[in-house]
C-alpha cells in the first residue's frame, strides 16, 4: 500500500473534499479559513506522493509543495487580518453577515 | 561634471523629490517644499549647464535597457541645439512655477503632494526632452500625461475636476494608441544595425530617413505616410488639436500654476517638441505634412474664435493656447526648421506669464470670470496687470513684441507659392487673436471707466481685495507678484533672441530675420489692427457697449460659445440621424423590428434577473458556482 | 502469527496516518465551536505531515509542521481569542444547505479522482537519498525556480504590509491619523 501512488492520491482528494466541505458550509470565516488550509495540505501530499512516483527528479514536486506552504502562510495572514477587520466593523465573524454584494 | 552627469542629474533630482515623497517625506509638508524648490533649482541649473556646454557635434550617451534578438531599447540622453533649447525652456518655467506655487499654494492642505507631482511632471518632460530613444520617449511621454492627470484632478474633491482629469487622460490616450502603432510600425521597418537587432534611436531614425531606408509600400501607401500619420494622431492628441481638442479647455479644473506649466512648457508642448524632433520624418510625406497643415490651420480658427465669446479668463487662455499651437504645428509642417519651435518658446514665455497673471487675479476675485474680475480686481493689482498687458501684446502680435517676432516667422514661412489657403487662415486666426487678447485686456483693465454705474460700489470690493491680501499673507503675495514682473521682463526681451536661438540649434540667423518692408509684415499689422481695433471699439473705449460684436449674431455667439457644438453635434448624430433610420425601418417592417425590440428588452429583462439572482451576496454561493464552473470544465476536457 | 516485515510495518504507520489526517480534517470542518475545529486541524496537519515523511521527503514535512502549526494555527488561535471573546457555538446548516454541499464536495471530489486515476503517469526512477536532499531542493530554487521564487518572496512581503495596513485600519480614523493625512 504505501508504494503505490493511488493510495497518496485516494487520501490527498478526500482530505480535498473534507476541506471543501467545510469551506462551502460553516458561517464562521476562521472555520472557512481552516476549510481552505485543509485543502491546501491535500494539495501538498498530492504534490509529494507526485515527486515520488512519476516524473524525473523528485526535487520538482518538493519546490513545488514549498510554494504552496508559501502561498499557504501569505494567504492566512491577510485572511485572518480581513477577518479581525470585518470582527471591528461589526462586532461577529459570521459570513451571512456579509451580503452588501447582493444584486 | 559630464554633460551625461548633468542630463542624469537634471532629470533625476525631480524624480528623487517625488520617490521621496511617497517614501513618507510627504507628512513634512515644508520638507517637501523645500526639497521640490531644491531639487527644481538643480534641474533648472542642469538645462542651462547642458545648453551653454554643448558641443558643437551634439552629444549622445546611451545605455542599453532592454534587448531582444530581434529589438533593443537604450536609455540615454541626446543632446542637440533643439533639445537642449526645449529642455531650457521646460527647466526654467518649472523653477519659475515652483516659485511662484509656494504663493499661490500657501494654504493648501495637501500642497506636498501638489509639489512632489510638480517634480514628477517636470522629471518626465525632462526625460520626453533628452531621451535619445523613441521607445523612453514614450513612456516619458505617457508619463506625462499621467502627472497631469493628477494635476488636473488636484482638488478631485471636486466632481468636475475629477471628470476634467479623466477626460484628459482618455482622449490623450486616443491619440497615443496612433502613436504607439506608429512607432511599431516605424520599428519594424528600421534598417537592421549590427548584431542583428533593430532599434529605435533617434539620431538612427533620423539618419534613416535622410538615407530613404524607411521608403516602401505599406497598405498601398508611402511608409512614410503611414508612420507619420499615427504618430500624428499622438502629437494631436497631446497638443489638443482638433478633433482630440476639448480636454485643453477642461483642464482648467486644476490649479492656475498647473494651467501655466501645461499651457507653456510641458504637456501640450510635448506633442510639438515631438514634431520638430522628427520633423524630417512628417515631411518625408506631401500627404501628411498636409494633413497635418489642414489640422493646424482649422485648429487656430477655429480655437480662436471660442476665445473671442467665452467669458472665463482661464478658458480664454486655455482656447488661445490650441489655437497658438496650430500655429506652431503650421510653421513646422510648412517646412521651416525654426518657425514652429521659435513660437513654441516665445509662447513658453508669454503663455505662462498670462496663466500666472491669471491666478493672482482669479485668486483676488474669487471668480474666473473676465467681468468678474474687471469689476473686483481691475488694475489695482500692478504685477498681474503689468503681466497681462504684457502677455496680451505679445498674443496679440504687436510688433517687436515676442509673440509678433516668432509668428512672423511663421507667417513668412507659409507665405510662399503653394500654402495660400493656408497663409490666409493664419492671417485670420491672427486677427482672430488680437481680438480676442485686446477682448480679455481691455474688460479687466478698462472696467473702471466704462460700467461703474451699473456695478457694486469699488469701495466694498477694495475692503473684500484688502480682506483677502491680509488672509493669503503678504510674503505670498510678493511671491507671487516678483515672479510675474521677472517672467514680464524676461518675456519682453525673449523677442530678439531668435537669431541666437537659430544659432543654437545650428542653423543661420536669416531664417528668424524679419523683413520689415515687406508685404507679410505689413498684412500681419493690418490683421491686428483690424481685430484689436474692433475689439477696442466693442470692449475698450469710453462708452463702449462691452459687448463682442458678434451679440449681435446671437446663433453663431451661442454656437462660438458652446464650443462650435462639438458635443451637441455628437448628440444630433446620435438623435436625429440614428433615430431617423430607425423610424424609416419601421416604416419598412415596423412588426418584425417591434418585436424584435420587444424581444431584446424582454430578454435583456429576464437576462438581468436571472445575473441578478445569481449574485446573492453570500461568499459560499459564489465558491460554490465557481465550483460548479471548473467542475463542468473538468469533464469536457476528460470527455476527449 | 504473520512476520513482522518492514513494509508490513510501514503499511501500517501509513493507515494509522491516513486515518489521523482524515479524522483530524472530519473534527476541524464539523465540530461547533472553532477552538475545537482548530484542534482537529492541528491532528490533520500532523498526520498530513507523517504523510509526507513516508514519502520520503523529511524538509516538506518539517515545514508543513513548522508553517502550519506553529505559524497558521497559532495565528487563528489569537484571531479567535481577539475576535470572538465569549463564543458560542454555531448553529447548524439546514438539510436544504447540507447535502447540495456534500453532493457538491463529494461529485468534485469525484471528478478529480477520475481525472487522476484516469492519467498515465511516467514511472519514476528508485528513491534515491542524493535526489531527496534539501541539498538539491535548495540548488533548484536557486537555478531552475529562482523566479517562482522571488515572486514568491515579493508575494510573502505583500502579504505582511497588507495584513499590517488592513488590520490597523479602524471605522473612525483616530484624530492623529487624520492630522498625518494633511
Amino acid at each position: 500500500m504505501a508504494e503505490t501512488l493511488g493510495s497518496y492520491l485516494l487520501l490527498s482528494s478526500a482530505l480535498f473534499a473534507v476541506g471543501l466541505f467545510g469551506v462551502l458550509l460553516r458561517r464562521n470565516l476562521v472555520a472557512m479559513l481552516i476549510g481552505v488550509e485543509l485543502m491546501l495540505n491535500a494539495v501538498i501530499i498530492n504534490l509529494v506522493a507526485f515527486a515520488r512516483f512519476a516524473g524525473a527528479d523528485p526535487g520538482n514536486g518538493q519546490v513545488f509543495a514549498l510554494f504552496v506552504i508559501g502561498v499557504a502562510a501569505a494567504e492566512a495572514a491577510v485572511g485572518l487580518s480581513i477577518i479581525l477587520t470585518v470582527f471591528k466593523a461589526r462586532g461577529a465573524i459570521s459570513v451571512d453577515r456579509l451580503e452588501e454584494l447582493s444584486g | 561634471m559630464s554633460l551625461s552627469q548633468w542630463g542624469l542629474l537634471t532629470i533625476g533630482a525631480p524624480l528623487v523629490t517625488f520617490v521621496l515623497f511617497l517614501l513618507g517625506v510627504g507628512r513634512r509638508p515644508t520638507l517637501t517644499v523645500a526639497l521640490s524648490l531644491t531639487t527644481a533649482a538643480l534641474a533648472c541649473a542642469g538645462t542651462w549647464a547642458m545648453a551653454i556646454t554643448l558641443p558643437e557635434a551634439g552629444y549622445q550617451a546611451t545605455t542599453p535597457w532592454a534587448a531582444t534578438a530581434d529589438f533593443s531599447i537604450h536609455l540615454g540622453i541626446r543632446l542637440t541645439g533643439l533639445s537642449t533649447a526645449m529642455g531650457l525652456v521646460v527647466g526654467t518655467i518649472h523653477l519659475l512655477v515652483q516659485l511662484y506655487s509656494l504663493g499661490y499654494m500657501a494654504t493648501d492642505p495637501a500642497q506636498a503632494r501638489y509639489f512632489a507631482v510638480l517634480s514628477l511632471f517636470a522629471s518626465a518632460m525632462l526625460s520626453v526632452v533628452y531621451a535619445a530613444d523613441l521607445i523612453q520617449t514614450f513612456i516619458a511621454w505617457e508619463l506625462v500625461g499621467l502627472s497631469s492627470y493628477l494635476l488636473i484632478g488636484f482638488w478631485n474633491f471636486k466632481p468636475s475636476a475629477a471628470q476634467a482629469a479623466k477626460k484628459a487622460f482618455i482622449m490623450t490616450r486616443f491619440g497615443d494608441l496612433g502613436l504607439f502603432l506608429g512607432l511599431a510600425l516605424l520599428m519594424l521597418n528600421m534598417p537592421v544595425e549590427a548584431g542583428g537587432a533593430r532599434n529605435l534611436l533617434i539620431a538612427l531614425i533620423l539618419e534613416a530617413v535622410a538615407n530613404n531606408d524607411l521608403a516602401g509600400n505599406l497598405f498601398g501607401y508611402d511608409q512614410h505616410t503611414v508612420i507619420g500619420l499615427l504618430l500624428l494622431c499622438g502629437i494631436v492628441g497631446k497638443s489638443a488639436q482638433f478633433p482630440l481638442h476639448s480636454w485643453l479647455p477642461d483642464a482648467m479644473e486644476g490649479p492656475t500654476p498647473v494651467s501655466a506649466l501645461l499651457h507653456s512648457a510641458t504637456m501640450v508642448a510635448a506633442g510639438v517638441y515631438l514634431f520638430a524632433l522628427l520633423q524630417p520624418l512628417f515631411l518625408a510625406s506631401s500627404i501628411t505634412s498636409t494633413v497635418a497643415l489642414g489640422i493646424a490651420s482649422f485648429t487656430a480658427v477655429m480655437a480662436a474664435g471660442v476665445a473671442m465669446v467665452n467669458p472665463d479668463m482661464k478658458r480664454v487662455l486655455a482656447w488661445s493656447s490650441i489655437s497658438q499651437l496650430s500655429f506652431m504645428l503650421m510653421g513646422l509642417a510648412a517646412g521651416s526648421e525654426v518657425a514652429g519651435f521659435f513660437h513654441l518658446v516665445t509662447h513658453a514665455g508669454f503663455k505662462c506669464l498670462l496663466f500666472l497673471s491669471a491666478g493672482i487675479f482669479i485668486h483676488l476675485a474669487h471668480s474666473g470670470d473676465l467681468t468678474e474680475i474687471g469689476r473686483k480686481v481691475g488694475s489695482r493689482s500692478r504685477a498681474a496687470s503689468l503681466g497681462l498687458l504684457v502677455g496680451a501684446a505679445s498674443l496679440a502680435g504687436v510688433p517687436a513684441m515676442a509673440g509678433f517676432m516668432s509668428k512672423e516667422v511663421i507667417l513668412a514661412q507659409l507665405h510662399q507659392p503653394g500654402y495660400e489657403g493656408f497663409y490666409w487662415l493664419a492671417l485670420l486666426g491672427s486677427a482672430m487673436t488680437a481680438y480676442y487678447a485686446t477682448r480679455m485686456a481691455a474688460v479687466i483693465l478698462r472696467s473702471d471707466s466704462a460700467a461703474v454705474s451699473h456695478h457694486r460700489d469699488t469701495e466694498q470690493t477694495k475692503q473684500e481685495v484688502d480682506h483677502d491680501s491680509n488672509h493669503q499673507g503678504g510674503l505670498a503675495d510678493s511671491i507671487m507678484a516678483m515672479t510675474v514682473v521677472g517672467l514680464a521682463l524676461v518675456t519682453l526681451g525673449l523677442g530678439w533672441l531668435g537669431p541666437q536661438l537659430a544659432g543654437h540649434l545650428g542653423l543661420d540667423a536669416e531664417l528668424v530675420a524679419i523683413d520689415w518692408d515687406s508685404m507679410g509684415v505689413g498684412l500681419a499689422v493690418t490683421a491686428l489692427l483690424a481685430g484689436g481695433g474692433l475689439a477696442w471699439y466693442d470692449y475698450g473705449r469710453t462708452g463702449a457697449y462691452r459687448e463682442g460684436f458678434l451679440s449681435g449674431l446671437p446663433a453663431i455667439e451661442a454656437m462660438l460659445k458652446d464650443g462650435w457644438h462639438m458635443d451637441r453635434c455628437w448628440r444630433w448624430v446620435s438623435d436625429k440621424i440614428i433615430a431617423g433610420l430607425t423610424l424609416s425601418a419601421l416604416f419598412i417592417d415596423r412588426r418584425a423590428i417591434d418585436r424584435s425590440i420587444d424581444g431584446v428588452a424582454d430578454g435583456a429583462r429576464s437576462g438581468g434577473v436571472l445575473a441578478a439572482s445569481l449574485q446573492s451576496g453570500r461568499l459560499q454561493w459564489y465558491l460554490s458556482l465557481t465550483l460548479a464552473v471548473l467542475a463542468v470544465a473538468l469533464i469536457l476536457l476528460e470527455w476527449k | 502469527m504473520p512476520e513482522l516485515s518492514p513494509e508490513t510495518l510501514l503499511n501500517a504507520a501509513l493507515g494509522l496516518l491516513i486515518v489521523m489526517t482524515l479524522a483530524g480534517a472530519v473534527l476541524a470542518v464539523t465540530l461547533r465551536k472553532v477552538f475545537h475545529n482548530l484542534l482537529g486541524f492541528g491532528l490533520s496537519v500532523i498526520g498530513g505531515a507523517g504523510v509526507t515523511l513516508i514519502l520520503g521527503s523529511e524538509f516538506v514535512a518539517l515545514m508543513q509542521l513548522l508553517i502550519f502549526l506553529g505559524g497558521i494555527a497559532i495565528a487563528m488561535v489569537f484571531a479567535v481569542m481577539m475576535s470572538t471573546p465569549n463564543e458560542q457555538a454555531e448553529e447548524p446548516r439546514s438539510a436544504g444547505a447540507v447535502i447540495p454541499a456534500i453532493l457538491l464536495g463529494l461529485g468534485f471530489t469525484a471528478l478529480i479522482c477520475w481525472a487522476m486515476l484516469d492519467g498515465n503517469f511516467p514511472q519514476s526512477s528508485p528513491y534515491v537519498a542524493e535526489a531527496w536532499s534539501v541539498k538539491n531542493i535548495g540548488l533548484l530554487l536557486l537555478t531552475d525556480y529562482e523566479l517562482p521564487f522571488e515572486a514568491i518572496s515579493i508575494l510573502l512581503l505583500a502579504a505582511i504590509i497588507g495584513s499590517v495596513l488592513i488590520a490597523r485600519r479602524t471605522r473612525e480614523p483616530e484624530p492623529s491619523e487624520e492630522a498625518d493625512r494633511g
